[in-house]
């Protein structure tokens, strides 16, 4: 059967790769980082305030960075269908589509890590319109930079009528409604004085005049440098504040500082990453555009962080509640057990346990469940 | 005892043991401290998905096929049952000295991963140079001919560079076309077959060399079809060659569909082209690659017609090429560089080594062939250190040993990237010019070569 040496080799390597799929699918040697469970859920109720106490165990059988974020929240949701705009009969504003698409790719693998129960599409400008006009509770990212004109014009605004019904709109880009574009236009057709843009009107439009301070390119800050305590919750990496909204306003209408901050004096510092209250809904903006992949507000880490963002609950967090968060470096076969005390405030309905493990961390470990106010004794 | 000793001793005295040696030396000198900073990210994490119990194309960790991983899960579950940590390390001076929105490269992995990674990487790259030392004694008589190829490959600075400095998995499909080649030369089709199916569960390219091959093995000989035709045998010949490539796919088939959705869904959209020999004229100038990304449609319209193209490229080939088993020697380097040519994802150097094997034993037959192995050495090597300083493979040098401080390494590299260029605006874009410039006519040479020799080979026969 083996006429020459060289068959030897092929025969090696055929078993050397058997031998590692049978030691990877096998129940016996397969491996799993570790496991997280609830063990119990007490009420207290004191003369001041009432309190819960949420005690879970973290068992690692491989090195785990790991991290506990239990967030109080306000209504319980659902996972909502995620849609990423996407569609190349329109121009992208200083990006590209390709960022757009890697960034769809990564979040759906992200998400899907976490145990998020609906699916990530793209969407193109004329399904997105469908979506917006039955007000279909979901989460739509657009990250190419500009509205197409079939959703935000001079004569038309299904943005914000949509986002009021409940939905989630994620922005990446220059400020947010301030250049539209239409089909068939190219990207290097786009100017600042098109007649269609709304520049300025466009956030006014979607109900987030003063948000925004504009300025030239050149005056504008960079980089955010101040973590915040969600940014460090949940580590989020995205970090850029050319175009975002000024804390002040974001604090004024409750909303979230998510990311980082920075900026050049009190009154003009802003966050790389806030969640805006808007009606029944949010909007999501990010301080600037998708970066280069495989940098550090890439499409690859913006993923990471809109996952973080979607799955722990900080969507239907109040302004003026406070998460837990502890941190974990768990060594091989070691068992942490750990209660988390937090204050049940007025509204507050419920919590979102959600432990995830660092980008750097040997075993890869997520968890995320739902602990409702009633619960516990 | 008398055999094992006298093998022992034919092993030292062989005429290639000294070279052996040096070589081994010199590649284990470059194992533990050198990588390309942004590609180990994604080896770390996909080892992390493995060990974890998830596929390693959970979050687009790995974009290999299933073969790197299989072959480095028992290895790394050993050494981690022993003790070893493969923890990433972060290097502060990276996140201090560089400007948000540049490339991420402040996590690195310890000198132990490094050698374990590129333990497979040393026996495929030694395994290469012994098969193309035996694979020339079996076509030229001439025995310094082999030794001088062995040479050739052994001390290359370009397949050193892919493998120890970049760490790249690229020399296992290097490997595996040859030594499909080399079946295929001495009439294993099987064996042959099994070569490409191995090769492609390293990295999908083989299977786009495998399949012309597959039409040339079956209607070899049309033309004569009285005399040497004969469609029984080569049908024989076509299954068996068949069925080799697909066993391996088909045993390691769920990682692999695994991957054949990841690229589908994700990488599709994705012609990032970032590097790549025919497309480094772009890759240099920003503005161009914009354009170019724009075009992803036509570039994939091109692609598609690929199979056409081949088939009937193969069917002629069938034609003119008579039975003659150095003429399907070319047509395999043929269909190699070709695939180079049309393949509509990010092309890198280091693809180069798919064919580099296969050019070296074939120059000692078509000693033009030289040609093609020294200029893609040369634009392979200095693209490499073009693109953002030779620096840039540094880190673990910098960050476990006294020889070079992370400091200097960071402003070295952010000094170089900053360097203004004539043609363009930075240097690294006129060096990127230059020598892709280079790799692209090496590419056109190559071919004209190949075609040239082949005509050559086909008026022998007559």
């Amino acid at each position: 059967m083996i006429s020459n040496r060289w068959q030897y080799a092929v025969a090696a390597v055929l078993i050397i790769l058997l031998v590692g799929e049978v030691l990877w699918y096998a129940p016996i040697t397969k491996s799993k980082p570790g496991s997280f469970k609830i063990l119990g859920v007490v009420r207290t109720s004191a003369e001041a305030e009432n309190t819960v106490s949420i005690t879970y165990q973290l068992f690692a059988s491989l090195p785990l960075d790991a991290t506990v974020v239990i967030t109080p929240i306000g209504e319980f949701s659902q996972d909502l269908p995620v849609y990423v705009f996407y569609d190349t009969d329109y121009p992208t504003v200083a990006t590209d589509w390709t960022f757009v698409a890697m960034l769809q790719a990564h979040l759906n693998a992200e998400l899907r890590l976490r145990g998020y129960s609906n699916e990530t599409k793209l969407a193109n400008a004329a399904e997105l319109e469908d979506i917006f006009i039955r007000k279909e509770p979901a989460v739509v990212i657009m990250a190419s930079g500009a509205f197409p004109s079939n959703l935000l014009s001079k004569e038309t605004n299904l943005v914000k009528p949509w986002v009021d019904a409940g939905g989630v709109l994620v922005w990446f880009g220059f400020y947010i409604g301030y250049y539209i574009v239409e089909k068939g236009m190219k990207s290097q057709d786009i100017t600042d004085n098109m007649t269609q843009n709304l520049r300025e009107d466009g956030s006014r439009e979607l109900g987030l005049d003063g948000f925004f301070e504009y300025l030239e390119m050149k005056d504008q800050p960079t980089v955010a440098t101040y973590p915040s305590p969600i940014s460090d919750a949940l580590q989020i990496n995205y970090d850029l504040i050319q175009q975002a909204p000024l804390l002040d306003m974001v604090w004024a209408k409750n909303g979230l500082v998510l990311g980082k901050t920075g900026g050049e004096n009190p009154s003009g510092f802003r966050s790389s990453v806030s969640i805006i209250p808007m009606g029944v809904g949010k909007i999501v903006i990010f301080g600037f555009f998708l970066m280069e992949s495989l940098t550090l507000n890439g499409p690859e880490l913006a993923a990471w962080d809109l996952a973080q963002i979607l799955c722990s609950g900080v969507l239907q967090m109040k302004s003026d509640s406070v998460q837990y968060c502890q941190s974990y470096s768990l060594t091989e076969q070691e068992t942490k057990n750990d209660t988390a005390l937090l204050t049940l405030k007025p509204g507050i309905t419920g919590f979102v346990v959600f432990e995830y493990t660092s980008q750097r961390s040997n075993g890869v470990l997520f968890h995320r469940d739902f602990v409702s106010e009633g619960e516990g004794s | 005892m008398k055999r094992s000793i006298s093998l022992i001793r034919r092993l030292f005295t062989h005429e290639l043991s000294g070279f052996l040696i040096l070589g081994l030396l010199l590649r284990i000198v470059l194992m533990p401290y050198f990588i390309w900073p942004y590609d180990i990210g994604a080896y770390q994490s996909a080892l992390a998905y493995l060990m974890s119990g998830n596929d390693p194309y959970a979050v687009h960790a790995s974009i290999y096929p299933p073969f790197v991983h299989f072959i480095t899960y028992p290895l790394f579950r050993l050494a981690y049952q022993l003790g070893v940590s493969f923890d990433f390390h972060s290097i502060q001076e990276v996140l201090t000295g560089t400007r948000s929105g540049e490339l991420v490269a402040n996590l690195q992995v310890s000198p132990l991963f490094l050698i374990l990674w590129k333990v497979p990487l040393l026996c495929f790259d030694l395994l290469t140079g012994i098969l193309i030392y035996c694979f020339v004694k079996s076509l030229v008589p001439d025995s310094k001919m082999a030794k001088r190829c062995f040479l050739i490959w052994l001390f290359n600075p370009f397949t050193l560079a892919v493998s120890y400095l970049n760490g790249s998995y690229d020399i296992v499909v290097g490997f595996f076309i040859l030594l499909g080649a080399f079946f295929l030369f001495k009439g294993n089709y099987f064996s042959a077959g099994l070569s490409f199916g191995l090769g492609t569960l390293a990295k999908t390219s083989p299977i786009f060399v495998a399949i012309p091959l597959s039409i040339i093995v079956l209607f070899t000989g049309l033309r004569n079809s009285f005399h040497s035709f004969d469609l029984r045998t080569n049908a024989g010949r076509f299954l068996k060659f068949a069925v080799g490539c697909i066993v391996p796919i088909v045993f390691f088939a769920p990682l692999f569909i695994e991957y054949a959705n990841l690229m589908y869904s994700g990488i599709s959209k994705e012609v990032s082209i970032l590097g790549g020999l025919n497309q480094w004229f772009f890759a240099a100038d920003q503005n161009r690659s914009y354009l170019l990304n724009q075009h992803i449609g036509v570039i994939q319209t091109v692609f598609s017609y690929y199979p056409a193209i081949c088939f009937a490229l193969a069917l002629f080939l069938s034609w003119i090429l008579e039975l003659k088993r150095e003429s399907a020697l070319l047509s395999i380097a043929l269909f190699t560089g070709l695939m180079y040519l049309f393949l509509p994802i990010t092309l890198q150097p280091q693809y180069l080594l798919w064919i580099m094997p296969l050019l070296v034993v074939l120059s000692c037959r078509w000693r033009s062939l030289i040609w093609s192995i020294g200029i893609f050495s040369v634009a392979g090597f200095f693209f490499y250190m073009s693109l953002q300083g030779p620096q840039t493979f540094l880190y673990p040098l910098a960050m476990y040993t006294r020889l070079y401080s992370p400091q200097e390494l960071i402003s070295n590299i952010v000094s170089y990237q900053n360097s203004q260029g004539i043609i363009s605006q930075y240097l690294r874009q006129d060096l990127s010019i230059i020598f892709g410039g280079i790799g692209f006519l090496g590419q056109i040479v190559t071919m004209a070569l190949l075609i040239r020799n082949m005509r050559r080979t086909k008026n022998d026969i007559e």
